[in-house]
């Protein structure tokens, strides 16, 4: 029982995590009904932007959000001014094979400057786990928790109570409504997937703390993020959350009940059977 | 095919393929680099055929060819059935894969068709991955010697580079040739219906999943076969190389980067890709992949029908008058 309560946890605070990716995959995906595929790149140059930051400043990884966010933010304003806000009427096919171009970019480009190489950050309270009776959690993840509840939340405010926000969700609901109100579509386009960028770097930020990475582990989170998008229904940010907490307790319970190697498969099989019999989503409605 | 020009150059290119490897400067290593070439045209043109044609983008294409290099390996490795047979049984067992694949897949569209392939590809994966006993794991599957091919009245050894290289070539011509036949017949241009407007189609009596699925199952019968030349070719596959990711996008550069949706734009996508790749390869090792990335997004962003498309409109439009 102790050991199911602990899977759970565990899981349930890996899931967060996933839920933040994921978070800007479908914001991004409701405004412009684009797949992003390049989107594991954004974490991991969030996760590289923390690297460097704590490496030659010294700042703890957790108070270098700020700045992965918005630096991650910013290139992903320029990534949409210069590419993807140019692809010539920015179709589904067309969308989907430019991001995917995108990804081998980034990536490769990542590779040969900061070399394949495995980096890990030596925290000093890295291994510290908080002992709730029986249960051991880690300290690193919770900060990470409480991390994602502040933006979950900042995020809902900012969505809900700001003028951009609620913009955003126009264009969301019904591109050509929203710009006939005044709202200029191609700017907040450029926002949102500004925004989605900055979410990804901030889950690669917290990621750092957890385990190792290298310039190519994006393609391990554009895989979880697409399973998470799509357990909650595309351009749906509730289930998003949802789906990230599903995943990561599928993925904990099933690391530790069931054979080890095709723990990837379990998630890759739910997001098949999700796609076919349920494809708005758990969360979404009917269609 | 409108005219004499184009004709007289099919000609040449192919006479020009033909005598190629009896040149006294072609060496071991161009005859590799051409293998290389008519393996990315055979899986560029399969793709092609259901993500230009039909519209049907794949991201997991991989599985089809990783089905047909295992099949093919373990029949020859472990059963010494000769190996013409044993490829056309790896492309019947991609076709045998393709099939559930397809008649599950076909519900959904757009994107999540992409995304559904690209899951199962990694499904299919992580199982050739975990069943050691068939594909010996992450180990793969080592060829040591092949068996000679009999057809009838005359027997040929697969095994030099110049074997491959006429074999290669017989197959890439095949795959060409009923490309080219599948297209001008009444499911051609039901393909071509489905990728400009899928509902129209349904709507003017088009049964459009029994017809993707068509294209599916050609198009994994030939990427079958690619994989298991390719098999053959290098010796020796594990599941990271002949199921990964990247070969799926290597079938979508081809095609995209050489022109979408055209028979030609495939093959003029293998040449500049495989030979840039090499070019490459020898100077900054993996980081080709860097401009891969670069030249798909130039490609999408101002060139949207490929280099053929380009070259079409800037040169070809003097040969012929009447565009196909």
């Amino acid at each position: 029982m102790n050991l199911f309560m602990q899977s759970i946890i565990d899981g349930i605070l890996n899931g967060a995590i996933y839920a933040v990716i994921a978070l800007g995959l479908t914001l991004i995906f409701g405004v412009m009904k684009i797949i992003n595929m390049a989107h594991g790149e954004f974490v991991m140059l969030g996760m590289f932007s923390t690297y460097f930051i704590y490496q030659y400043a010294g700042l703890d990884p957790y108070l270098t959000i700020p700045f992965t966010g918005i630096i991650v933010f910013l290139f992903g304003l320029l990534m949409y001014q210069f590419g993807v806000g140019k692809i010539p009427g920015l179709t589904e096919e067309n969308s989907l094979l430019f991001t995917a171009g995108a990804s081998l970019f980034i990536a490769n480009l990542a590779q040969f400057l900061w070399s394949p190489n495995y980096r890990r950050l030596d925290l000093p309270y890295g291994v510290t786990t908080l002992q709730v009776g029986d249960l051991a959690i880690s300290v690193t993840k919770i900060i990470s928790l409480c991390i994602v509840l502040v933006c979950v939340i900042g995020l809902w405010y900012f969505l809900h109570k700001t003028f951009v926000g609620m913009a955003i969700r126009a264009s969301s609901q019904e591109k050509i409504a929203a710009s006939l109100m005044g709202i200029n579509v191609k700017r907040i386009a450029m926002i949102t997937f500004g925004i989605g960028a900055g979410f990804s770097a901030i889950a690669g930020t917290l990621l750092t703390a957890e385990i190792a990475f290298y310039p190519t582990v994006g393609t391990i989170f554009i895989i979880k993020a697409f399973i998470v998008v799509v357990l909650g229904g595309m351009g749906n940010i509730p289930g998003a959350a949802v789906g990230g907490i599903i995943l990561g307790v599928a993925e904990s319970l099933g690391a530790v009940y069931v054979s080890s190697g095709f723990t990837d498969a379990y998630g890759l099989i739910i997001f098949l059977l999700i796609l076919l019999f349920r494809p708005q989503g758990l969360l979404g409605r009917k269609v | 095919m409108r005219n004499k020009g184009i004709i007289l150059l099919i000609i040449i290119a192919l006479a020009f393929a033909l005598v190629f490897p009896q040149f006294p400067f072609v060496n071991n290593y161009l005859l590799h680099v051409s293998i290389v070439i008519f393996l990315h045209i055979i899986f560029g043109l399969s793709w092609n055929l259901l993500g230009g044609y039909t519209g049907q983008i794949s991201f997991g294409h991989a599985m089809f060819l990783g089905m047909g290099a295992y099949t093919t390996m373990i029949l020859v490795t472990q059963y010494e059935i000769n190996p013409l047979t044993a490829i056309l049984l790896g492309a019947v067992f991609a076709v045998f894969l393709a099939l559930p694949v397809g008649l599950v897949l076909f519900k959904l569209r757009g994107p999540y068709f992409a995304l559904g392939t690209l899951a199962t590809a990694e499904i299919i994966r992580l199982v050739a991955l975990n069943w050691s006993s068939l594909t010996g794991g992450g180990v793969g599957i080592l060829l040591l010697n092949i068996p000679p091919i009999n057809v009838g009245f005359m027997e040929f050894q697969l095994g030099s580079k110049e074997s491959f290289y006429y074999f290669t070539l017989l197959f890439t011509i095949i795959t060409i040739i009923v490309m080219y036949w599948l297209l001008r017949r009444k499911e051609g241009y039901y393909f071509l219906s489905i990728r400009e407007d899928e509902d129209a189609s349904l709507a003017l009596g088009i049964d459009t999943r029994l017809y993707k699925t068509y294209a599916l199952l050609i198009s994994a019968f030939f990427t079958g076969i690619s994989g298991g030349i390719m098999a053959l070719v290098v010796g020796i596959i594990e599941p990271q190389t002949v199921f990964a990711v990247h070969l799926s996008a290597e079938m979508i550069f081809v095609a995209v980067i050489g022109g979408i949706g055209t028979i030609m734009g495939p093959i003029i996508g293998s040449f500049i890709l495989v030979i840039l790749t090499e070019i490459l390869y020898d100077w900054v090792g993996t980081a080709y992949l860097i401009l891969y990335g670069l030249l798909l997004m130039l490609v999408i962003l101002y060139m949207p029908e490929g280099v053929y498309g380009w070259l079409k409109r800037k040169f070809l439009s003097t040969f012929s008058r009447k565009e196909v």
